[in-house]
């Protein structure tokens, strides 16, 4: 039976025994699939691990080629991001729907920049022939070389072994960038039910959802960042 | 100790292959003492559970009893079947540590599993001797086996020896055996690995030392033949009769017979005349040009046959008229 | 505050609604349960005729009629079809869904809406991995090892990205489950006084949260491999092939208990009720279920003693894989237990429990064979491994999930189904199993190696007995499924609200069970099986 309809604001599903039941369990189910999310991830980090620990001159090279700066540089844009969507759930919370409405314009502007300078990332990688796969594999050892750091020779730098850093960095920065995309769409989503003003202090489970969502997508930048860029 | 093993054997060894090498009483005692346990274990809990059935039936009892527990006997079916296990895990443990240990004085002999057959590298002094398919062995003596893939996973099984061992390109597995009994013994390929699977069959053949001796000294002998058309033969019977028979019969590719100098038609590229240029292309880029009816099914043979290898392959494909 | 419903309560939830958008937009979980039938049965056929054929072409050692690629995508997709389209989703997505918000007096999952999204993403995903079919199969094996799984030419894409949507709807299923289990019991419904059916789905849940998205990076990874070469898993481009193998069965291990756990609670159940006694030792099944859960995720290694993987894993596998064995026997004791001294009766349900606690045993006990290291090396990819995790799944899994079937049958559809017929389905897939499966432990142990399709002709009697026997066992299945549809609509009307004496909350409901399941909530004030 589809369902009756309701004032979702002011009553719980029928189910439910009330809005505060009916939160919780909200709550419970957004934080269970973030476990999912760790756990998908979690398989890429331990193949990074591994990989890492077969072929240690491989991924020195490969990480020193990033670009560490615009790395940094993506980690605060999405620290802001985590704080304003942080303060629009808040907000949400107090009945302030205008401002969480402006939080979450920024929150989007910041998820809009990491892509773009992601996008310049990639091109840059690609024109220097290190996307692993399409055929496009001819990386740029001399450029490899400039960025090594001391201590370290580009002789012990095997390019086919070189090839598994990016497959694993384009693998798993590319699937974040994926969930970066579709939290851009969660959050048009809560744009448009904040301006139908589907939101009250009873009831705001939505935006605590995509804004638990986001933070789990940071941290998961959060340890990406040092792996892939310092280490 | 051993007394008991036999009966065991007697009972249950009808379900095992000939016991062909040394250490194939490690796995047999211990797959006998499980099977004994086990059909104890299940008949014991099926002729319970038939008697209550039959006993405690609703036609013939009117009050169940409330039993919600009962710590001893769980205490008791939970301790006793955990000591159980866990000394089968560590007999296991155990035995296959034993089957592990190499010998200081094995013989080695190299294996590599190719989609779809086996071939073993046997090395004399500076030379090697690659052979086909069946791999002589002395009997009593220990054999340590390294083994690799070219292509994809295979797992090399002698069920008679009791040994196993997946294959794995870009990786080297050993295992080890002393053959104690002459015959030949099967290999079986364990991994699945496409269409023939079923068919990368071999053979351990186990003779005396002087036998294999002998054996062992011809093969050497031919080693050093140096008419091309004759190793021509050798490497296509080691790398290509799998899928290319001598004649007109297609096997999984097409039959080589009147190859050469003949027209060709291709799925994707223009017919042409086969010669030399298209051979040595078709070995080393396969789907570059897939002969007309046939699925792309053959690997590239780039960096596993020499450039001398391919020349052999030509002089001796000119030979089937 | 709850929303008041605003729909008639007419009858029941099947003729409340009528049209089939209206099951199609469902959100009703009972509902959802019923689809869940229609698409698994559908699936449960389709794998079980490509068992048939394959089964069939065994007849004889040389080919029969079927080329060497037919039969390894015939047997590949027998595999695929099998796990991923009916055992795994089986019995939480069907019997769960229907029974769970019962058993606990809930007026439905925590997520309605995402429960149907979880059988839009089963028949999407399925609809996906079947396209394959026309672009040639595949041929892997539905354990898609690498290097051959990211070279073959034939459609693995489309399967594994098929399994990959498939595995979201078990994922959802499991989010929803362990929300509906933490939040919406009745009131002094305690932890402790839930079912062994609502425990078992619990423990089950935990596995498909955690376990299934390790499984879907992983097919992801293959998917990637295969179209843009990247080679993570080729050892020509540096990657290592057996790191799959890890990836794989560290989700396919914990899968198997996705699939045995909720059969095993169902026995719970069913013996309870057909022995109409007390379940034996309650909480040591409860904590059992839980433990082999957590268990489950330490022993993927079994799969792998000889791929190279070192010695010393293979070794702390072997042990903690012997460890699993202990919660299992523990709750196969305390079932039979639980016969002793009670009242037993031997309906369709009582028959296919007991063609479990036989045919799982067997299956248990092979499993010890298999952990043993030195006996694995002999025994692993033969006939051997089939024999053992057919009768765990087939026999343990399948067998479980009939026995629910018939069991909640009449509360599902307010109808009875031929008890006669379905007394002799239990017994011919009984019969007929044991003679498909015997045999393959023999042979196995013989040396008979697994996915062949020609073979030595020495072992010719054993597959001649086992495709025997396979007729047996699908008449066996077919004759359940016709029984069960044919009652659905012609069965003999059942209004009784308790027909095999239960004391589970689900038969204090009308048979079938109105929309909001219950017209006022009742309230718990013990333990279940409380039969004194």
């Amino acid at each position: 039976m589809s369902t009756a309809s309701y004032d979702k604001k002011t009553q719980a599903a029928h189910h439910f025994d009330s809005l505060e039941q009916q939160h919780e369990a909200s709550k419970q189910g957004v934080w269970l699939f973030m476990a999912t999310e760790i756990m998908m991830f979690g398989g890429l980090f331990v193949g990074y691990f591994i990989y890492r620990f077969m072929y240690h001159d491989m991924y020195i090279a490969g990480g020193d080629s990033l670009n560490w700066k615009l790395g940094a540089l993506n980690t605060l844009v999405l620290l802001l991001s985590s704080f304003t969507m942080a303060q629009a759930v808040t907000e949400t919370m107090k009945g302030e729907n205008k401002k969480a409405l402006k939080l979450i314009y920024i929150t989007v502007a910041c998820a809009f920049a990491f892509m773009v300078v992601k996008y310049f990332e990639y091109t840059a990688k690609i024109h220097h022939g290190m996307f692993p796969g399409f055929d496009l594999w001819k990386p740029d050892m001399a450029y490899i070389a400039e960025h090594l750091r001391s201590g370290f020779s580009i002789d012990n730098v095997d390019p086919a072994n070189l090839r598994l850093f990016f497959v694993l960095y384009f693998v798993m920065t590319g699937l974040h960038g994926l969930h970066i995309i579709i939290g851009i769409g969660l959050m048009f989503w809560i744009i448009k039910r904040l301006k139908n003003d589907e939101f009250s202090p009873k009831y705001y489970t939505a935006v605590e959802g995509v804004g638990l969502y986001w933070h789990i997508v940071d941290i998961i930048w959060i340890f990406l960042f040092p792996l892939m860029y310092l280490i | 100790m051993r007394f008991l093993g036999d009966i065991l054997q007697m009972l249950f060894g009808f379900s095992l292959p000939e016991q062909a090498a040394e250490n194939v009483h490690l796995v047999d005692d211990l797959y006998n003492v499980i099977m004994l346990l086990s059909i104890v274990g299940f008949i014991g809990l099926m002729a319970v559970m038939t008697y209550f059935i039959i006993r405690y039936h609703r036609s013939v009892n009117n009050k169940s009893a409330y039993i919600p527990h009962n710590l001893t006997a769980e205490l008791i079916w939970t301790i006793i079947p955990t000591i159980i296990f866990v000394g089968i895990a560590i007999w296991g443990i155990i035995a296959f540590n034993k089957m592990e240990t190499v010998p200081s004085n094995a013989y080695k002999i190299n294996v590599t599993g190719k989609q779809w057959m086996w071939e073993f590298t046997y090395k004399r002094d500076n030379l090697e001797v690659n052979v086909a398919d069946v791999m002589y062995v002395p009997v009593n003596v220990p054999v340590v086996l390294e083994m690799t893939a070219t292509d994809v996973l295979h797992s090399f099984y002698v069920p008679s020896f009791r040994i196993k061992r997946d294959t794995v390109p870009g990786m080297k597995t050993r295992v080890n055996f002393t053959a104690t009994k002459k015959g030949d013994f099967k290999i079986f390929c364990t991994e699945f690995c496409g269409t023939a699977h079923s068919k990368m069959r071999g053979i351990v053949r186990v003779v005396s030392q002087e036998r294999f001796d002998q054996w062992l000294n011809r093969e050497v002998k031919e080693a050093n033949i140096s008419d091309p058309v004759e190793l021509g033969l050798r490497v296509y019977s080691r790398n290509c009769a799998t899928c290319h028979s001598t004649g007109t019969n297609t096997i999984i590719g097409p039959g080589l017979q009147g190859l050469w100098g003949s027209e060709r038609a291709f799925e994707n590229a223009d017919k042409l005349v086969a010669d030399a240029e298209y051979i040595r292309e078709s070995i080393i880029s396969p789907n570059t040009k897939i002969v007309k009816g046939y699925p792309a099914k053959m690997n590239s043979f780039a960096g596993l046959l020499t450039e001398k290898e391919i020349d052999h392959i030509i002089e001796f494909i000119k030979t089937l008229k | 505050m709850s929303n008041t419903d605003t729909h008639s309560h007419g009858g029941n939830y099947i003729n409340c609604e009528k049209g089939l958008w209206s099951w199609l937009t469902t959100i009703d979980h009972k509902r959802i349960a019923l689809m869940y039938f229609i698409v698994i049965m559908a699936f449960f056929l389709i794998g079980g005729l490509f068992a048939v054929l394959l089964r069939l072409e065994l007849l004889t050692p040389e080919p029969l009629f079927m080329t060497g690629d037919a039969y390894n995508r015939v047997m590949t997709l027998h595999g695929s079809i099998m796990v991923f389209m009916v055992i795994i989703p089986g019995v939480p997505a069907l019997l769960g869904n229907f029974a769970l918000p019962l058993m606990i007096g809930a007026k439905d999952v925590a997520f309605p809406k995402l429960n149907l999204a979880s059988w839009y993403c089963l028949v999407i995903g399925a609809a996906i991995a079947v396209m394959s079919l026309f672009w040639g199969g595949v041929d892997t094996g539905w354990t898609f090892y690498t290097p051959y799984s990211g070279k073959s030419a034939d459609a693995v894409t489309f399967v594994v990205l098929g399994a990959f949507v498939m595995g979201f709807s078990s994922i959802l299923t499991g989010v929803n489950f362990i929300v509906t289990i933490h939040k919406l019991r009745a009131p002094g419904l305690t932890m402790m006084r839930l079912p062994l059916f609502i425990w078992s789905l619990y423990a089950t849940a935990i596995i498909q949260v955690i376990a299934t998205p390790v499984l879907g990076i992983t097919l992801l990874l293959l998917v990637f491999e295969r179209t843009f070469g990247i080679g993570i898993f080729d050892p020509v481009l540096g990657g290592d092939p057996v790191l799959f193998q890890h990836f794989f069965w560290f989700y396919s291990h914990p899968a198997v208990y996705i699939m045995i756990i909720p059969a095993m609670g169902i026995i719970s159940e069913v013996i309870a009720t057909f022995s109409q006694k007390t379940i034996f030792g309650y909480k040591a099944i409860a904590y059992s279920s839980l433990a082999i859960s957590a268990i489950s995720f330490l022993v993927w290694g079994h799969h792998m003693f000889v791929s190279g993987q070192s010695g010393f894993a293979g070794k702390v596998f072997s042990i903690l894989t012997m460890l699993v064995g202990v919660p299992t026997a523990i709750k196969l004791f305390n079932w039979v237990a639980t016969m002793y001294k009670g009242r037993v009766k031997l309906d369709t349900p009582m028959l296919y429990a007991i063609n479990f606690l036989s045919l799982f045993t067997i299956g248990g006990v092979t499993g010890l064979f298999l952990a043993a290291f030195a006996v694995d090396v002999h025994l692993h990819d033969t006939y051997f491994v089939v024999a053992h995790f057919h009768y765990t799944m087939l026999g343990g899994a399948l067998m479980g999930f009939f026995a629910g079937l018939f069991y909640w049958f009449p509360k599902m559809t307010g109808r009875y189904y031929n008890e006669f017929l379905g007394r002799v389905s239990a017994i011919m897939t009984f019969v007929g199993f044991n003679l498909t499966f015997i045999p393959q432990f023999i042979m196995g142990s013989q040396g008979m190696p697994r996915r062949y399709h020609t073979y030595d002709g020495v072992f010719a009697p054993y597959h001649m007995a086992s495709t025997f026997g396979s007729w047996i066992v699908a008449a066996g299945f077919i004759l359940a499924i016709y029984i069960m549809v044919r009652g659905m609509f012609k069965g003999k009307i059942c209004t009784e609200k308790n027909p095999w004496g239960s004391t589970t909350l689900e038969w204090t409901t009308d048979t079938p069970p109105i929309h909001e399941n219950f017209t006022e909530i009742p309230t718990v004030t013990g333990r279940p099986y409380e039969y004194r």
